[in-house]
């Protein structure tokens, strides 16, 4: 289980949440590798925690989403200020929460994601208004270089590679049906219904495809390794 | 991703479709396929609300979503790189498909190519010849049409006949002089392959004025 009750016994000295956030910030933040879902009574006992100011529990609650929080600002708005849209998001959780907002302590992964969206959305508002109202002032506007280094370049373009070796190695049909799906954007009803195809037959094709991009690059690693081992081997 | 999240799931629904559900969690994480659309950007806006509340609390599902992501975008990448290459291929052998075309258009634009001939060569180089002793001759472009500007000075009057051999003394070119006074050029219609020839001079009577060695390369 995600939260352990013995970690997080409840604090009655009332911190505050930018507190509890620097505390837990400083602390290895990473949750084990796969959290299930948490059971309505462990998200209610954390929410109650919180509401009286313990530290461990806002804490606990920082571990628990920052790198999902992160995770989804990252692929909506960029690296840009990244930690600190973080830290406004958890600080709006725990006031509202401290604040008996959220009165349904088993949808709190609900109430997190509604605050994320909002400040998205909030943060793509203000983006558009700077722009439209700032046309001139563009010093103010800073925007992060998204492209690749040489190294991943390289990586990108041999797995490319290692994608058209697989690829050739496969019929005309199942190239249309990824076609299809990959470039063209069909949805697989459409894809299916046109290709006479059944769901299973849909997903194992795309599997197979995926299994033997891995196994290309299985191969061209064990080449590597060999050319590399005969060498050394001199 | 784990292959073991396929067992037994759904295909994946996108806006508009009529497949099953595919909302059901598979051990508490959502399908591979659900995984795979909101990646790709496709999953419809009433769908998101579950996968994204667990993509907050599961970093497993977060990697099989860059995952995803990195194995789309190799797999665009590779698939348009395969599409251009069979379109300059499908282009290439529209010509080995079609013999007769091939034939016919080459034909017609050899035809097209002697008709035109006289206007679309290059222009005539100009080769001034000068009749110094120990001289290997002049140097002019190989295979071009010349205009030849001789040194005539200590010559007769003009016009001249004019005679170009090749180094084995075979003629190669015949004509006459044009121009009078100190403007004399003779042009030549025909090209020289690279070698070395001779250019002469001859009086209206037919009697050899001068030699000019000529070099083409």
């Amino acid at each position: 289980m995600w939260i352990s009750h013995e970690e997080s016994p409840v604090n009655a000295a009332g911190a505050s949440p930018s507190t509890a956030l620097s505390d837990a910030s400083r602390r290895d933040p990473a949750p084990s590798k796969s959290e299930p879902a948490a059971d309505f009574q462990e998200w209610g006992a954390l929410v109650e925690e919180i509401r009286q100011g313990d530290q461990r529990a806002m804490e606990q609650l920082y571990k628990i989403f920052a790198k999902g929080i992160r995770f989804q600002l990252c692929r909506q708005l960029g690296l840009q200020e990244l930690d600190d849209k973080v830290h406004d998001i958890f600080l709006i959780v725990v006031q509202a929460i401290q604040r008996g907002d959220l009165r349904e302590p088993e949808r709190l992964m609900g109430f997190v994601r509604t605050v994320l969206r909002r400040q998205v959305a909030t943060h793509i508002s203000k983006l558009v208004h700077s722009r439209r109202e700032n046309v001139a002032a563009d010093a103010s506007l800073l925007v992060s270089d998204a492209r690749q280094n040489p190294e991943e370049s390289l990586l990108s373009a041999q797995k490319v590679q290692l994608m058209r070796e697989a690829l050739r190695g496969i019929s005309s049909r199942d190239r249309e049906i990824l076609t299809r799906f990959y470039l063209l954007e069909q949805p697989p009803a459409q894809i299916c219904a046109e290709m006479g195809l059944s769901e299973t037959q849909f997903r194992l094709l795309k599997s197979r495809a995926k299994a033997r991009f891995g196994e290309q690059g299985r191969k061209r690693l064990s080449n590597t390794l060999r050319f590399f081992l005969r060498r050394s081997a001199r | 991703m784990d292959g073991d999240r396929q067992g037994g799931l759904a295909l994946p629904v996108e806006r508009g479709q009529t497949m099953s559900e595919t909302n059901r969690m598979d051990g508490g994480h959502p399908p591979e396929e659900v995984l795979e659309l909101y990646a790709l950007g496709r999953l419809e806006e009433d769908r998101l609300g579950p996968v994204e509340e667990h993509l907050l609390v599961c970093e497993e599902c977060r990697q099989a979503i860059e995952q995803a992501e990195e194995y789309a975008r190799v797999m665009r990448a590779a698939l348009e790189a395969d599409k251009r290459e069979a379109g300059v291929r499908s282009d290439a052998g529209f010509w080995r498909r079609k013999p007769v075309w091939a034939a016919s258009v080459a034909v017609a634009a050899g035809l097209a190519f002697v008709a035109l001939a006289p206007r679309v060569t290059s222009p005539p180089a100009d080769v001034p010849l000068n009749a110094v002793r120990s001289n290997v001759g002049a140097a002019a472009p190989a295979d071009r049409p010349l205009t030849l500007h001789p040194d005539r000075r200590g010559l007769s009057a003009p016009p001249y006949r004019v005679e170009i051999v090749d180094a084995e003394g075979k003629t190669v070119f015949q004509g006459t002089s044009e121009g009078d006074g100190e403007r004399v050029t003779v042009r030549t219609n025909r090209k020289f392959p690279a070698g070395q020839y001779w250019v002469r001079f001859y009086s209206s009577t037919g009697e050899l004025l001068r030699e000019f060695g000529l070099r083409t390369e």
